[in-house]
């Protein structure tokens, strides 16, 4: 009898050991809650944010509603969830973590562009830029684009009723060097299903060839040096929305600015060529390794 | 004595199987519990959390400014308001209004014979320079699609959403007269607009609003005889608009 107990016993040691260990090793809470204060009612925590002025203690005094709708609102023995609690559960971040990276991934980005700040002249085009993302929100990039120029009716106005003289840039073709800095990461609801998005902002230096590159120096000597690409500088502000891991829709809005003397005038002018972007880009390798967490 | 031994071990196995059950929950809030009781939290959690605001059955009362852009010869300044009602979450009906003050563009040029070319004065393009709107007024469909939140350097986020309007368009300006009469006279052109539009939410009654819209209309132009009629050229007038909105009532019922 005795030999059975103590096999018994033995065996509820090593049974025990694992039970001991879990319960000896709790993981660390998310965000350690202060202890309240002896006597001290517990209070629910206040749902205001940061930073924007958003007060929504109005709400908290309220009886806090269910932010969704759960099957559980029936069942009494389970907790009502809402919102709130399952932000401080750390269980759903306001924004979640980014799926959607970039660093060390090669973007390839088409677009086309019109510019909206010529009454005269609209210049509009084509672009090809190539990223590549040092870190997810630093980007070194290559960006050319070709020109095209249409006249608008008001240049047909301003001559006929105002005998205007317009001098006017015709630009061909230009490549830059930029840098992209994105510090805005977003997500929104469209039809139900999640968006993620960035803006970025981009400044760029590089050359631009106009109908007066080829222009000679000295008119006294066609044959002589011309004046050659002019210096060019671009900024601008822009979004991108990812649809897939491999495939985002661009808007921007970027002003590429140079110095040129238009032909028929001895006077040079700094010209701002302010186009709305859009293009739809490509990432290079197609996998974006933040997936896994959606 | 077998009976006594396997109630014995029974017993020993207990406290495992429960610190095996209690481990994953310890860790990660019971998940797995609340998703086997009301379902996978992707069905209990919207796509974007935490909507500061709700349109639906809402009036949004916006006083605004606009800025032209892109002109020839006018430059507008648009004071005005609009007014939306929000059927759903999505779709609204909004009409605007604006009364413009016009300033000569930086763009416009004279050239006079034998004059070094200067800006135009206001009466030299008076009637001969398009573009002249003194009001505007538009009743816009809307659909909001979007809403979304950005996070800001990763210390606040901003709660937005983004709207897209068209619909039709009244446009008071000032025409040409016939037959090359100097000076001007109030005419009305029938148009559409379209355009953008961003809303930056202050809180559950206010928000800061951007939009970019193109108003199309025909104007008549300068030129037009007796003999000939009237001319006119489709005109594309540009404005960025900023206001600030206030919803009725000024709270509303989540969920």
């Amino acid at each position: 009898m005795t030999r059975p107990l103590a096999a018994v016993t033995c065996l509820l040691l090593v049974l025990s050991a694992p039970a001991a260990r879990a319960q000896a090793t709790p993981p660390p809470p998310a965000q350690p809650a202060p202890a309240p204060a002896p006597g001290a009612q517990e209070k629910p925590p206040e749902p205001t944010t940061e930073g924007l002025g958003l007060d929504l203690t109005e709400d908290a005094k309220k009886p806090a509603p269910s932010a969704v709708a759960l099957p559980s609102d029936k069942v009494k023995d389970v907790p009502v969830l809402d919102e709130q609690s399952l932000v401080e559960d750390d269980r759903v971040k306001s924004i979640q973590r980014k799926v959607f990276l970039k660093t060390h991934r090669f973007e390839l980005l088409p677009t086309i562009f019109v510019s909206v700040n010529d009454p005269y002249y609209s210049k509009w085009g084509g672009a090809l830029r190539g990223s590549f993302f040092l870190s997810d929100t630093l980007a070194v990039a290559v960006h050319a684009s070709v020109y095209d120029l249409l006249p608008t009716d008001d240049v047909r106005t301003a001559k006929a009723n105002f005998q205007s003289r317009i001098f006017y840039s015709v630009p061909k073709w230009s490549v830059l060097g930029a840098v992209e800095w994105s510090p805005i990461y977003g997500k929104a609801t469209i039809f139900n299903s999640i968006i993620h998005f960035d803006g970025f902002i981009i400044a760029g230096l590089g050359a631009l060839w106009s109908d007066t590159s080829s222009t000679p120096l000295d008119s006294k000597n066609p044959g002589g040096p011309t004046r050659g690409p002019h210096i060019a500088g671009e900024f601008g502000i822009g979004l991108r929305f990812m649809t897939t891991d491999w495939l985002s829709v661009n808007i921007a809005l970027i002003d590429t600015a140079y110095v040129d003397q238009p032909a028929g005038t001895n006077k040079g002018a700094v010209q701002n060529i302010l186009a709305l972007n859009a293009g739809i880009s490509l990432f290079f390798p197609f996998r974006s390794t933040g997936r896994e967490s959606e | 004595m077998n009976a006594r031994l396997v109630v014995l071990v029974a017993l020993a196995l207990a406290p495992v199987a429960r610190a095996q059950d209690l481990t994953p929950s310890t860790e990660a809030g019971d998940t797995a519990a609340v998703d086997r009781d009301i379902g996978p939290l992707k069905d209990r959690v919207p796509p974007v959390t935490g909507y500061t605001f709700l349109m639906a059955r809402r009036f949004e009362i916006a006083p605004t400014f606009s800025l032209s852009f892109r002109d020839a010869f006018w430059t507008k300044y648009v004071v005005g308001a609009t007014a939306t009602y929000h059927f759903t979450e999505t779709l609204g009906l909004a009409l605007r209004g604006g009364f413009a003050f016009t300033s000569v563009s930086g763009a416009a040029q004279i050239c006079p014979a034998g004059e070094a070319c200067r800006s135009p004065t206001k009466e030299e393009l008076d009637g001969k320079g398009p573009g002249q709107i003194k009001l505007i007024t538009a009743l816009d469909f809307e659909w909001a699609p979007l809403y979304g939140k950005i996070s800001l350097l990763a210390e606040g986020f901003a709660h937005f959403n983004l709207y897209l309007i068209a619909g039709p368009a009244a446009i008071q300006y000032k025409a040409p007269k016939d037959a090359n009469v100097p000076g001007s006279d109030s005419a009305w052109a029938v148009g559409g607009e379209a355009g953008l539009g961003m809303r930056f939410i202050f809180n559950r009654w206010m928000a800061l609003r951007f939009e970019l819209r193109d108003v199309i209309y025909r104007e008549k132009t300068v030129g037009a005889t007796e003999t000939t009629g009237a001319s006119y050229q489709v005109r594309n007038q540009l404005f960025f608009d900023i206001g600030l909105s206030f919803f009725f009532p000024n709270s509303f019922t989540e969920g």
